[in-house]
């Protein structure tokens, strides 16, 4: 339960809340504001927790969605952002458990266990002209993306949501509604088991499993 | 790795942290000071402690490789109108809505109702312990002041109704009469009224006693004018979809029009109304069309394929009837090739073409589509043909994900290591990676169409013998 004088520090302090409070009031254009201001860091995020683009932007647009039908229940408990995170937090959440009762596979984590040379870096290395700074570039954002869709599901929200939005741990814990000590464990795991995934790579440039399989091109469809 | 700091009983009796939470929050700046200073104490203390500090924090750092999401440039309004639409549509299914703004009516009369228990607790208030006895006659003129003053008078009103935008035929009763209740309802309705609504207005009614008299004399014209005619609800229904509509007008756009004068306003409505229903219709050619639509648009768009057939392979240009006859065993790709030249060169989506598919398309489907036949025939080819090219496309892309999951990536890197010239390879250097599977690809299916080793899993159907073989 959201006291007034809660609901009144927020308003007071958090524009976005004061924004929200107007959508409430079905103003069009304070809707379409918050929309214009957190669509890309939602996206940012959630592009990065579920590891496809087009299943980012869909989520996105039904955590606007969300927001829009909850506007008359809205009552300032927290920063607007935290609120809007939460939202986004228990869809991809519902989104991967859905996915996994499918058996989907993500073409990243398709158990190939073939130990292909990566396509793309045959098909260039053998041109001999491409400089080793563009592959070297391009190969990190690879392992790195991989070594991120390794962590479970909860330990790669804690991740994104402390390295894109920085949010302290309480904010955190308000949006994935856990508390503090455990988003510390969380994290912690989340941390030791990101760099056990990227360690090969940062000592010896070597690539992760997944990603071989990756750059390899083969896997299920979607 | 040992779970326990290695050395530090400290932090684990007050907080129990392990090494890595330890570290972690460390590095994250969530310890507080004097936790802190233990930390960097044993960092430069302990080789081992301040290496796995390195690590992760090394670890941490590759992250910021990875891009911040980029958006294109009309996501947020597609965004707003699916949420628009789909709120809309749920509205509906869940019967709250029937006509469609019914909700909304039975909203604005209630808001109305309470206003008017306002107004009437303040007429209790001023009618019967002062002097204030004009509020009676004015408390429609209060409520609506500000709409009033947009509208200025009976002429601009009449002027707006003919707009057609602002009026429909079915107009809910009711809204009329609202100022009409009794003094007893007025106080019941006052008494359940909260502080908020009382106070908001008090405000309006403060700001209607601080217009000028001949402000005030020009309203209460308006208000009587708009009583008196037989035509009144309908009138209420324009003055409130017109106050409606200014509302979510960007504040300039609506600062400029509320300075013109009534003819020069009423043509600038008219063209700011053309521009937005442009807009939708834009916009609604780029929504997403919903999953379960995109089969029906597929069977419907090659009915009419086939319908057609003969006269679009008769009117395509010589070089592209051409390059059509060349591509030989590729049935996609000849059904893509022609489905883009029969949308694109002329729309042959007729009307009852039209009424046929809005029967089996969804209802968030439908409702775009309806929005578009307000601006007639050409209006909605033009969202179809945007719909079709996407799912071509789409298609397309579905199509090379088979053709490249058949293939398998052994076929592949002996088609790359074998078959690819030096040029191709340089070609690759300048290309991001996904465009590098696909050019590849797409070099294969150069190289090997109509013979490849595997066949796709979805087996192209045989033509029937009175058609090409592009019609599935």
């Amino acid at each position: 339960m959201v006291t007034d004088t809660t609901a009144l520090r927020y308003a007071q302090q958090d524009p976005d809340v004061r924004l929200m409070l107007q959508v409430r009031d079905d103003n069009a254009t304070a809707f379409e504001e918050l929309v214009l201001r957190y669509q890309a860091r939602l996206l940012s995020v959630l592009e990065h927790a579920v590891g496809r683009r087009g299943q980012a932007e869909d989520l996105v647009q039904e955590v606007f969605l969300r927001v829009f039908r909850a506007r008359k229940r809205y009552q300032p408990g927290a920063k607007f952002s935290t609120w809007l995170f939460t939202i986004a937090n228990n869809l991809a959440s519902n989104s991967q458990r859905s996915r996994s009762r499918r058996k989907e596979v993500n073409i990243a984590s398709a158990g190939s266990t073939t130990s292909l040379q990566p396509l793309e870096g045959m098909a260039i290395a053998e041109s001999g002209l491409m400089p080793t700074r563009q592959v070297d570039a391009s190969e990190r954002g690879a392992v790195v993306r991989a070594a991120i869709q390794s962590l479970s599901d909860r330990q790669r929200m804690a991740l994104l949501l402390c390295k894109f939005e920085e949010m302290s741990y309480v904010e955190i814990a308000e949006t994935m509604e856990l508390t503090v000590p455990a988003v510390k464990s969380l994290l912690s795991r989340a941390r030791v088991n990101l760099k056990d995934a990227l360690e090969p790579y940062m000592q010896d440039g070597v690539l992760p499993r997944s990603e071989v399989d990756e750059l390899g091109g083969v896997g299920p469809d979607e | 790795m040992n779970n326990r700091p290695l050395n530090a009983p400290q932090f684990s009796e007050r907080e129990d942290l392990t090494v890595e939470e330890e570290l972690v929050a460390y590095l994250d700046g969530e310890l507080d000071g004097a936790a802190a200073i233990l930390v960097e104490r044993r960092i430069s203390e302990d080789r081992k402690y301040r290496q796995q500090l390195q690590k992760l924090q090394h670890a941490w750092e590759l992250l910021d490789v990875l891009p911040t999401s980029e958006v294109s440039e009309d996501f947020a309004q597609s965004t707003v109108d699916m949420v628009v639409v789909s709120a809309q549509q749920a509205a509906e299914e869940a019967g709250l809505i029937a006509p469609r703004k019914h909700l909304l009516k039975k909203m604005l009369l209630g808001v109305t109702l309470c206003l008017g228990c306002v107004l009437g607790y303040l007429l209790l208030m001023f009618y019967f312990e002062s002097d204030n006895r004009y509020l009676v006659q004015d408390l429609e003129v209060i409520e609506n002041m500000d709409v009033y003053a947009h509208i200025g008078s009976m002429q601009f009103l009449k002027a707006l109704q003919g707009v057609g935008y602002f009026s429909r035929d079915e107009v809910a009763s009711g809204r009329e009469s609202q100022a009409m209740l009794s003094v007893d309802a007025l106080e019941l309705h006052v008494s359940q009224m909260n502080a908020s609504d009382k106070q908001q207005m008090q405000s309006q009614y403060e700001r209607f006693l601080a217009l000028e008299e001949a402000d005030r004399q020009a309203l209460r014209q308006l208000q009587s004018q708009l009583r008196k005619d037989a035509d009144v609800a309908h009138l209420n229904d324009v003055v409130e979809r017109y106050s409606d509509w200014l509302k979510v007008l960007p504040a300039n756009e609506r600062y400029e029009l509320l300075s013109l004068d009534r003819e020069a306003r009423l043509e600038r409505v008219r063209e700011l109304i053309a521009r937005q229903e442009e807009q939708a219709i834009e916009h609604a050619g780029r929504l997403q069309l919903a999953r379960a639509d995109v089969p029906v648009l597929v069977r419907w768009v090659t009915e009419i394929l086939r319908r057609d057939e003969v006269e679009i392979l008769a009117k395509l240009p010589p070089k592209a009837r051409k390059r059509f006859d060349q591509m030989t065993g590729l049935e996609m790709q000849r059904r893509s090739f022609l489905l883009r030249a029969m949308v694109q060169a002329d729309s042959r989506f007729k009307e009852q073409d039209i009424r046929r598919l809005v029967e089996k398309v969804s209802g968030k489907t439908r409702l775009l589509l309806e929005k578009a036949e307000k601006r007639g025939l050409e209006a909605r080819q033009k969202v179809l043909k945007e719909w079709v090219l996407k799912v071509v496309d789409g298609r397309q892309q579905a199509y090379v994900t088979r053709l490249r999951r058949s293939v398998g990536a052994k076929e592949l890197q002996r088609f790359v290591k074998e078959e690819l010239t030096l040029e191709q390879r340089r070609t690759l250097e300048n290309l991001s990676q996904d465009e590098i599977k696909q050019r590849i690809l797409r070099w294969y299916w150069q190289a090997h169409g109509g013979k490849m080793t595997t066949p796709l899993r979805e087996p192209v159907r045989k033509p029937r013998d009175d058609r090409p073989a592009i019609i599935q």
